[in-house]
């Protein structure tokens, strides 16, 4: 069985539990153990407006958590992932940095090595599992349902502390693991565009904007529902979608999409925290 | 060997079209074309109605920039054949700006936000100081070559994710105008560049929604976000910051997480089976952010 030290991040814990727990059902479903190590905090994200160097050492020092564990990083929000790549990149490779990390490090009695491996939960199932696998445990089929895949932009951004896993321009990971599940994962206009999540603190109606600019353009590709891998992005797209307008999009997870096609009932994948009811999309493939 | 690619190009005559339309060309490619040698060539045999800005075709002159696939970047710098999808290359303007004609665009609004940022050096009278006139060290060098490298080519201003959404952003090129400047040692105006910036442009400096794409787009691999995080850190340090992100970061410092796990949220981990975590990571971070002071 393989094991990973599961980074929840701070909105998903307290807000977006159906994430949470769908990935847990998944990870079990595939043989995958979950662990929470004591001592993660939040990625450091936040502190970013503040003081990027206090931000670069909260990050440092979860990976140092994990290190002390011996284990991976999964990452279930895109933006907790690229933040702690980001740290990880600058400590692995500009020494003068490293330096100054270690040191601020040493100051709390604690050290890092720089052996920590971080991914998305995404690109863990892509990488490790694979398509094919996840393929040949679909037993309710999204067979002709077209569903809209959003990446969020720290999923692969920025590209320079990435390994090119997946094309930043272009990714494809998400869709394929989408398409594993029978459905057809649609085109769409500025499909890389940003839910404006980091600007709901400074200015609503801006961030709102952006929210509203996808949500138009997937209405326009006729998709019947979202899948999303980042929780901010489900906060914006969920729970903000019926302050924008009448769009009566669900919104899931990854893992909820993939628990459903695995045949796990809806009921223990936390379908009940979506705010727009995916009821009659789960209602076409029999759950 | 020579091969065939097809250029989808955005092609808009305000005199003609009331909005843009897609016309297909067939390129001859051959290996080591850049997709600006692929517009060049329909220009001079297929269609010589297609205007499109050009000059130096050697990525300095920071006047190509067009969008690729929905990207932006000098069409000199980019070869065909790393760009050809389902077999055609998407050729349009620069986004958020006016189109004058096909790709050509009115760059007005982006040099007026170059203009809000103040780009020159305000050296005053030299005072002589009894060692050198000026003195400029080789780490002042560092952060002004960090930024010295901008083309002007609004690649950044065109992928610009704040900006498509709310045009009063000041945009990630100014912000690394700004940026060089204030770390210009010769310049006497220092921390004034933000209150300068700030009462031009109120919230304007502050609506960078942390996409990513100005940096993916810069030709010239300018750390653009990092030039921007810089101007926060400066920001925050004198208590100007958007109260929206001065409870962000509170919440950090209290709690050690952004959101509370509140009794509701207790209650529906507890619900779904989801294992107990410690609401207050606040003791674990305390001795990072207790140190006073914005590092370098």
């Amino acid at each position: 069985m393989k094991r990973y030290a599961l980074f929840t991040g701070c909105t998903v814990p307290a807000q977006m539990q159906n994430y949470e727990v769908s990935a847990l059902k998944v990870a079990g479903k595939l043989g995958i153990e979950l662990v929470y190590p004591e001592g993660f905090t939040c990625c450091g994200f936040p502190y970013e407006a503040k003081d990027t160097f206090k931000q670069k050492t909260i990050s440092i020092r979860n990976l140092a958590v994990a290190e002390e564990a011996g284990l991976e990083v999964v990452t279930l929000c895109s933006t907790c992932g690229s933040t702690l790549s980001k740290a990880n990149h600058l400590f692995r490779t500009d020494r003068k940095y490293r330096g100054k990390l270690g040191d601020a490090l040493g100051e709390i009695g604690m050290e890092y090595r720089g052996t920590t491996r971080i991914r998305h939960f995404t690109r863990m199932l892509y990488e490790d599992v694979g398509v094919e696998r996840i393929r040949s445990l679909v037993v309710r089929p999204f067979k002709g349902v077209k569903l809209a895949a959003d990446y969020g932009c720290h999923y692969v951004k920025p590209a320079a502390v990435f390994d090119g896993f997946d094309d930043y321009r272009r990714p494809h990971t998400l869709d394929d693991l989408i398409e594993a599940t029978g459905a057809s994962s649609v085109d769409f206009k500025d499909k890389m565009a940003c839910c404006g999540a980091a600007l709901l603190a400074v200015d609503e109606k801006t961030s709102v904007n952006m929210t509203k600019y996808k949500l138009d353009n997937i209405r326009a590709s006729g998709a019947e529902g979202m899948v999303t891998q980042c929780p901010f992005c489900g906060i914006m797209y969920d729970v903000y979608q019926n302050t924008i307008g009448e769009y009566n999009l669900p919104v899931l997870y990854l893992p909820q999409l993939l628990g459903v096609a695995f045949g796990i009932d809806p009921k223990e994948l936390g379908f009940k925290i979506n705010q727009v009811k995916a009821t009659n999309l789960l209602k076409k493939v029999g759950a | 060997m020579a091969s065939e690619v097809t250029f989808r190009v955005q092609r808009f005559d305000p005199k003609t079209d009331r909005e843009p339309r897609f016309k297909e060309y067939r390129v001859r490619n051959e290996p080591g074309m850049t997709v600006l040698d692929g517009l060049l060539q329909i220009k001079a045999e297929t269609d010589p109605t297609l205007s499109f800005r050009r000059s130096c075709r050697s990525g300095i002159c920071g006047s190509c920039a067009v969008r690729i696939n929905g990207s932006s970047r000098p069409c000199c710098n980019a070869q065909i054949n790393d760009n050809i999808v389902g077999g055609r290359l998407l050729v349009e303007p620069l986004a958020n700006f006016d189109i004058i004609k096909d790709l050509v665009v009115n760059l007005d609004a982006f040099w007026g936000k170059i203009r809000q940022v103040h780009p020159w050096n305000e050296s005053g009278e030299f005072r002589h100081t009894g060692k050198a006139l000026m003195e400029v060290t080789a780490d002042d060098l560092s952060e002004i070559r960090k930024t010295e490298g901008c083309i002007f080519c609004a690649s950044c201003h065109s992928d610009c994710e704040a900006l498509r959404s709310n045009r009063d952003f000041v945009g990630p090129a100014a912000i690394v105008r700004a940026y060089r400047f204030m770390h210009d040692p010769r310049d006497r105006l220092g921390n004034k560049r933000l209150d300068e910036l700030k009462a031009r442009t109120g919230i304007g400096v502050w609506l960078c929604a942390i996409c990513g794409n100005c940096g993916e787009s810069c030709p010239k691999l300018i750390p653009t976000n990092e030039c921007i995080a810089s101007f926060k850190n400066s920001w925050f340090s004198e208590n100007k910051a958007p109260d929206g992100l001065k409870t962000t970061a509170e919440n950090l410092e209290k709690m050690g997480r952004v959101y509370e796990l509140d009794e509701f949220a207790l209650r529906m981990r507890e619900k779904l089976g989801l294992p107990p975590l410690t609401p207050n990571n606040a003791p674990k971070l305390e001795p990072i952010l207790k140190k006073k002071g914005v590092a370098k």
